[in-house]
């Protein structure tokens, strides 16, 4: 177990406030989890933005390797992770939202890829940053994706792939989207597994990478700067 | 290479399952890890050409070779050392060298065996002297040397990852479980501790790893 130390945060100090938040999700502790990042968190001045990169995925980064390390079991490891869901609609939910700007933008975790976190937090902050979001969560088989993208034809796919022997399925997605779609709907990728393999986005032929939530809103915002505007389609 | 990658795929279990068949001869593993342990060996080798098949298809061993360091610390932190994860990476090298094209996938794991080797620190300049030290030892503890190298090389690479990651608790389990299993073996506790003392003191001139082999055998 890990202690944490007493006493309420400096507005700035948010690797303290990741330490008490990653002390509740290894308790089990949702509501004090929820209460580090609300109340120490957003009520001390810290942004949505600060608090899903420096407490949520930090806090999941430090996750990743107590399990390596044998320090926590793969139970605890998916009941943090799971804490950090609930976390995340609750931020969500008090984000500002930037205006519509008329692009939609399908999110997806390849066929396989159980982790879905990562993907989570890049469908929020593009929803939040004004992107119509199709959030479509872990392991989506390819067929189905495809399905979907010929259905509600985005103007962006962004791929998630966090477990390097997912990369196969990330291949396969990219060549079937590339066939279904004549190579006209520009692909991003992003994940462990494509941090792991540096040459992976030019060999797939990609239009980017988003290796946060942040990258993925730029990244979108670039491609998708030469396309006109459009309303989003009823769904 | 891509007919390469495609026979790794294809017939990658039965290449795994002959793999560990052989390392499952010796009753060391069944008995340390069981047959739970039996189960994520199976996948751990699957993971292994899944990774070294993916490095080909990318052009870059940096894919095998981080997956091998990943790997080395789950493993260690379990009751395994790098010399075993190393020793299957060899045996996947033997057992693919024959294959057309297989020099490509040889050359991968031999790059993910040597990115097992501990660059730097104490455990570097430990595993720089283990032929004189398995010497040293089996001539101070007086037994034959046929029955100890291999093993005293296997007690080596757990301390040298112990030393590492500066946690004589997993060389400490390891002890607790291994002097055991050895009298099992026939070896008489007496014998192991004797030797144990006697790589100890072979270890007089890295003072960091003797400290912590006696810490280990005092139990962490």
């Amino acid at each position: 177990m890990i202690d944490a130390p007493e006493g309420r945060s400096h507005p700035t100090d948010l690797a303290a406030l990741r330490t008490r938040y990653l002390a509740a999700q290894l308790r089990g502790d949702r509501r004090e989890a929820l209460r580090v990042v609300l109340e120490e968190g957003l009520g001390s001045g810290a942004s949505v933005a600060q608090i899903r990169s420096d407490l949520v995925r930090g806090a999941q980064a430090e996750i990743g390797r107590l399990w390596e390390e044998n320090r926590i079991s793969i139970a605890q490891e998916h009941m943090a992770s799971a804490i950090s869901q609930v976390v995340l609609a609750h931020l969500y939910d008090r984000a500002d939202r930037s205006p519509d700007v008329g692009k939609r933008v399908l999110v997806a975790c390849v066929e396989g890829e159980l982790h879905d976190l990562p993907a989570r937090i890049a469908a929020d902050t593009l929803d939040l940053a004004g992107f119509d979001v199709i959030y479509l969560g872990a392991s989506v088989p390819t067929d189905s994706l495809v399905a979907t993208i010929e259905a509600e034809r985005p103007d962006l796919l962004a791929l998630s792939c966090t477990i390097s022997l997912n990369v196969p399925a990330l291949r396969e997605a990219v060549a079937r989207v590339r066939t279904a779609t004549g190579g006209r709907l520009p692909i991003v990728v992003g994940g462990n597994a494509v941090a792991w393999s540096p040459g992976l986005p030019a060999e797939l032929g990609v239009d980017g990478v988003g290796a946060s939530g942040e990258e993925l809103v730029d990244a979108a915002r670039s491609i998708l700067a030469s396309q006109p505007p459009q309303p989003p389609e009823p769904r | 290479m891509n007919a390469l990658i495609e026979r790794i795929r294809r017939d990658g279990a039965r290449l795994n399952q002959e793999v560990m068949a052989g390392f499952y001869r010796d009753p060391f593993w069944r008995e340390r890890f069981g047959t739970r342990g039996e189960k994520h060996s199976q996948e751990d080798g699957l993971y292994h050409l899944s990774f070294l098949a993916e490095a080909l298809a990318a052009g870059d061993p940096g894919i095998l070779t981080r997956y091998a360091t990943w790997l080395r610390t789950v493993l260690v932190t379990r009751g395994m050392c790098s010399r075993h994860l190393a020793q299957n990476f060899a045996r996947l090298a033997g057992a693919i060298a024959g294959w057309p094209g297989g020099e490509n996938a040889v050359h991968y794991l031999r790059l993910a065996e040597a990115s097992l080797r501990y660059g730097e620190g104490p455990a570097r300049e430990l595993l720089g002297s283990v032929d004189a030290l398995v010497d040293a030892t089996c001539a101070r503890a007086e037994v034959p040397p046929e029955r100890w190298r291999d093993e005293l090389c296997t007690l080596l690479s757990y301390l040298a990852d112990a030393l590492a990651s500066d946690r004589p608790d997993l060389l400490a389990a390891h002890l607790r479980w291994y002097l055991p299993f050895r009298e099992r073996q026939g070896i008489s506790a007496d014998e192991s501790r004797r030797v144990l003392a006697a790589l100890e003191r072979s270890l007089a001139g890295l003072a960091p790893a003797a400290r912590l082999l006696q810490m280990a055998r005092n139990g962490g």
